[in-house]
């Protein structure tokens, strides 16, 4: 076959059970499509993300992670998404410190937005893929 | 700024009036056969050592889980040690309540590790700035000065030692040594560290440095400031072993061993990033030589940069990560 083998990405997702899962299910109810290789885990709060399950997602294999909470000051918890936020900027800039900065992002995506959900993991995953296929 | 001179043996004679009583304690350094090791000492003084030149352990590694109260301690350590002792104090591993925490104007040491005669006094002096002899942490120190804790020891510029009080505690420390207060120089021995350039490094290097890894985790276990009794790395969950690991490669495929070399350093480094004090305690534990401080010194310096923090210079600010302002980091979403 002459034609190259498209090489997908594997994409995994911490999304939080109040406001970017129920997006998820959301878009899933409106048929919205988005990339099958996200995986979306499910978490109580985007604060019980500990960095290390990124980095472990990462080293078992996934292209990209990403953490995605309510917005700031929505948070079900009260303060939950603020302490997320410090500790994955922090986990940013150790990525950035070892030049993978690229394999991790953070959303904000509330349970109403679930076309700004399938619109930010698509942007995800379709750069992700751009990189894996370019080297 | 007041302060105590110490000239000869005014120290020794605040310590031993301390220790004259029952619930004192004083840790601090020993002078040994060869070597200067740490020590607690009880009862009185004995081969007492004001400052240590070589590193093999961070003292505040004994301290942890010290809850007891009446007890009495006081730490005569380098700042490195007292700036640990703090994140753990903060990090609810020791009551500070009943401890005086001194901190010790520091030299750089050497490693424990390399033969040879252990410097003297006056070699001591230039031993940071020698890169050859000093351990790399030591050279690239952040705070040699005794300014952290509650009182300090400071050797200004003509050779002489003066005792400074920086809180409460520290000032009924600086009562026990006899003397008046005076004003103390400006000019002291050992100056404030310089500011080094965000680190920075591919992956590449970081596994070649790393390859050598055995997975024997000494590195964890002598960090004075990884102190979870539930490490994750304990179990199958991160690092599997035996059936877990058999389980997980008929599954996905061979593997090479030892397993999750950068996983556990990637790990470990986001977990002391804001804690870690720089003291190369890690890598003084590694029997393979492998630089860690490089790595976990610069991850926690431009980690704790971003929050304008760093570890141990006071009891009363808070862990970046165990607190929050509402309206910050405004880029952090993507």
């Amino acid at each position: 076959m002459e034609e190259k083998m498209e090489k997908n990405p594997e994409i995994i997702g911490f999304a939080c059970s109040f406001c970017t899962f129920k997006a998820s299910e959301m878009a899933g109810s409106l048929r919205m499509k988005y990339p099958e290789g996200v995986k979306l885990i499910q978490v109580p709060c985007s604060s019980r993300v500990d960095p290390a399950f990124v980095i472990k997602a990462i080293f078992e294999g996934a292209d990209g992670v990403f953490v995605a909470g309510c917005h700031p000051g929505d948070c079900h918890f009260i303060k939950g998404n603020f302490y997320t936020r410090r500790k994955i900027a922090a986990l940013k800039e150790l990525f950035a410190a070892f030049g993978m900065k690229e394999k991790l992002r953070l959303f904000w995506v509330s349970a109403a937005e679930a076309r700004r959900f399938v619109e930010k993991v698509t942007e995800f995953y379709n750069d992700i893929k751009d990189r894996k296929n370019a080297g | 700024m007041q302060a105590k001179r110490i000239t000869n043996g005014e120290l020794e004679g605040a310590l031993n009036k301390l220790l004259s009583e029952d619930q004192y304690l004083v840790m601090g350094f020993e002078k040994g056969s060869g070597n200067v090791y740490h020590r607690i000492f009880k009862e009185k003084l004995d081969n007492y050592a004001l400052t240590n030149p070589v590193f093999a352990t961070n003292g505040a590694l004994y301290l942890r889980r010290l809850f007891a109260k009446g007890a009495q301690i006081v730490l005569m350590l380098r700042p490195c040690e007292i700036r640990s002792y703090i994140e753990l104090a903060k990090l609810t591993q020791i009551e500070p309540a009943d401890i005086i925490a001194v901190s010790v104007d520091c030299f750089g040491t050497v490693s424990s590790k390399k033969e040879g005669d252990v410097p003297g006094a006056e070699e001591l002096k230039g031993l940071a700035k020698d890169a050859e002899k000093a351990r790399w942490a030591c050279a690239n120190c952040r705070e040699r000065r005794g300014v952290v804790g509650d009182a300090g020891i400071r050797l200004d510029a003509n050779g002489t030692y003066w005792a400074v009080s920086y809180t409460d505690k520290g000032k009924t420390f600086l009562s026990l040594i006899d003397g008046e207060a005076e004003e103390a120089p400006e000019q002291m021995e050992v100056g404030p560290g310089e500011v080094r350039a965000a680190f920075q490094v591919d992956m590449k290097e970081f596994a070649k440095d790393f390859s050598k890894c055995i997975m024997c985790m000494n590195c964890r276990d002598m960090c004075p400031v990884c102190y979870c009794v539930d490490c994750v790395f304990n179990g199958d969950e991160y690092l599997p072993k035996g059936d877990a690991l058999f389980n997980k490669v008929f599954r996905t495929g061979s593997t090479g061993m030892p397993r999750g070399k950068e996983l556990f350093h990637l790990i470990r480094m986001f977990h002391v990033s804001q804690t870690c004090v720089g003291c190369g305690a890690c890598e003084e534990a590694c029997p393979q030589g492998i630089p860690l401080t490089k790595y976990f010194k610069g991850v926690s310096e431009r980690l704790q940069g971003m929050f304008s923090y760093m570890s141990g210079r006071s009891l009363s600010e808070m862990i970046p990560y165990l607190t929050f302002v509402e309206d910050e980091l405004k880029d952090a979403e993507d």
